[in-house]
């Protein structure tokens, strides 16, 4: 019998929650030791120090998780034990995507746990001081005083970033798919002897193209969005960004496909 | 031994880094056989296996498994011996056979289980702990452990000991079903000799002989003597 979808994202998101764990564990060994360096060198009040921390190493755990599963992404796509399993180089692909965004988005929620149990020593400061919600030079008090219009807009920039954010993560994803697979295929059509030169330069030469093809489409998009179709009032850059990057993820998912299916062999 | 066509292959080729690997090889095998497929290094054995199993690509011409040319619906009759490199080196051999369990339908629990005990694997044991022998001995286990019409053992007996490769052999016989059928490559038939059935060997780019073990050795002392014939003065 073929295997189900359902069986197959298990067994994929399985690996990849340990590497979500690893993420976080290494969120909070890094907050841990930002905070005490902090503390030593006065360089914040001890109440915000936790959420500095927290929020300064959050993004490079981002990185950390974003490359580890894009290369585990493609040695379950490019292994033998995967590639055996009864299973569409599709089913495979869109497993290997899916349980990707599903990971990021575990890890979003450990993070904001996380960003919440170091908020909580900065919440008890304020509520008990009555200070202002000074962060990072920021008065966030300003926030409880928006006007319907003014979170309304807040909230449509949050949505759109979330977006982008989620769009850009799936490009990495698909973009080093593709990057692994069109050298492999490469060097499978070349001489032995030059197998590995001709990987290593038509990986460059194609994310050098790709680089192109993103700068090109989105002054595209710019022109499109003066001329009026996609106009609107607010983030007008903001949802350019956002098709450009899903015009890309689609383009870049249907040359996978067609490259695992037709020609990437499991190793 | 029966004799119902189970793998046809036609005018199939295969070139990888322009250099022609497998030409026109032509195949028909019938189920419940044990074969041999032997052949120098670089021969094509492993190629032609991988082609079979779908996990080669690019090819030209058709490969029929149990009347299905589809690659998915290929993979779900047969097993091919795994060299597990899809899993971490820190993966616990309880782990893989989880995977094996949930991704093929056609594992078999209690047989794993009896060739567990058979080949002495502890599954407490991290995949980099283990022996080469032990490594082969696992591989052994999970592709038997799977209830197939074909299985393809890739060279099963590479770098092990005397006691492992003997432990493999009776495996072989112990777990083999009437109907399936076992292809396995190696340079050497030293062990799999008394119990073969076909003899297949690949020469040349293409299937250059595919006889029974009885005809074979209706003519010379052994299947060993056969096969390095067919090298003489070629060195």
């Amino acid at each position: 019998m073929m295997q189900e979808f359902k069986t197959l994202f298990g067994q994929i998101f399985k690996l990849k929650r340990k590497y979500v764990y690893s993420a976080i564990f290494f969120e909070i060994i890094a907050t841990i030791v930002l905070s005490i360096l902090m503390i030593f060198q006065n360089a914040a009040s001890p109440a915000q120090t936790p959420l500095i921390a927290s929020s300064a190493s959050f993004f490079m755990i981002d990185l950390y998780l974003l490359f580890t599963i894009a290369k585990q992404n493609n040695q379950i796509l490019m292994s033998q034990t995967w590639r055996l399993v009864p299973v569409s180089s599709t089913k495979l692909f869109f497993s290997s995507i899916l349980t990707s965004i599903v990971s990021f988005l575990y890890l979003w929620l450990l993070q904001l746990v996380w960003g919440i149990f170091t908020f909580i020593p900065f919440w008890i400061d304020v509520s008990t001081t009555n200070k202002n919600f000074y962060f990072s030079g920021i008065d966030f008090s300003s926030l409880f005083n928006l006007s319907e219009r003014q979170w309304r807009i807040l909230i449509e920039v949050m949505i759109q970033m979330l977006l982008i954010l989620f769009l850009f993560a799936v490009f990495i994803f698909v973009l080093s798919i593709m990057v692994r697979t069109f050298s492999e295929v490469i060097s499978d059509f070349v001489p032995t002897s030059k197998e590995k030169l001709t990987r290593i330069i038509s990986g460059i030469v194609l994310v050098v193209v790709i680089i192109y093809i993103i700068k090109y489409a989105g002054q595209g998009l710019i022109t499109l969005a003066n001329t009026g179709i996609l106009a609107s009032k607010n983030g007008v850059g903001n949802w350019e960004a956002i098709i450009g990057l899903l015009v890309g993820d689609v383009l870049i998912s249907m040359a996978d496909l067609w490259l695992l299916d037709r020609y990437v062999e499991g190793k | 031994m029966t004799n119902k066509e189970l793998l046809k292959i036609e005018h199939l080729d295969y070139r990888k880094n322009r250099r022609v690997i497998l030409h026109e090889v032509n195949l028909s095998i019938g189920t419940g056989h044990i074969i041999a497929l032997l052949g120098e290094n670089g021969a094509g054995k492993t190629t032609l296996m991988r082609i079979i199993s779908g996990v080669a690509k690019n090819y030209h011409g058709t490969v029929c498994l149990a009347g299905h040319e589809e690659e998915e619906k290929r993979k779900t009759h047969l097993a091919m011996t795994d060299p597990l490199k899809g899993f971490l080196k820190s993966s616990q051999l309880n782990d893989i056979v989880v995977f094996y369990k949930k991704v093929y339908s056609d594992f078999d629990s209690e047989r794993f289980e009896e060739l567990k005990d058979f080949m002495s694997i502890d599954l407490s044991m991290k995949l980099s702990q283990l022996s080469k022998g032990m490594r082969e001995k696992l591989i052994v286990a999970l592709t038997f452990s799977r209830q197939c019409d074909l299985y393809l053992l890739d060279e099963p007996f590479n770098g092990i000991d005397a006691m492992t490769r003997k432990k493999i052999v009776n495996s072989i016989l112990r777990w083999k079903s009437d109907d399936s059928t076992i292809i396995i490559s190696d340079h050497f038939v030293t062990e799999v000799a008394a119990i073969l059935d076909d003899v297949i060997i690949i020469k040349d780019r293409t299937v250059f002989t595919h006889v029974s073990a009885d005809e074979i050795l209706k003519k010379h002392q052994s299947i060993e003597s056969y096969y390095e014939s067919l090298y003489e003065g070629e060195e």
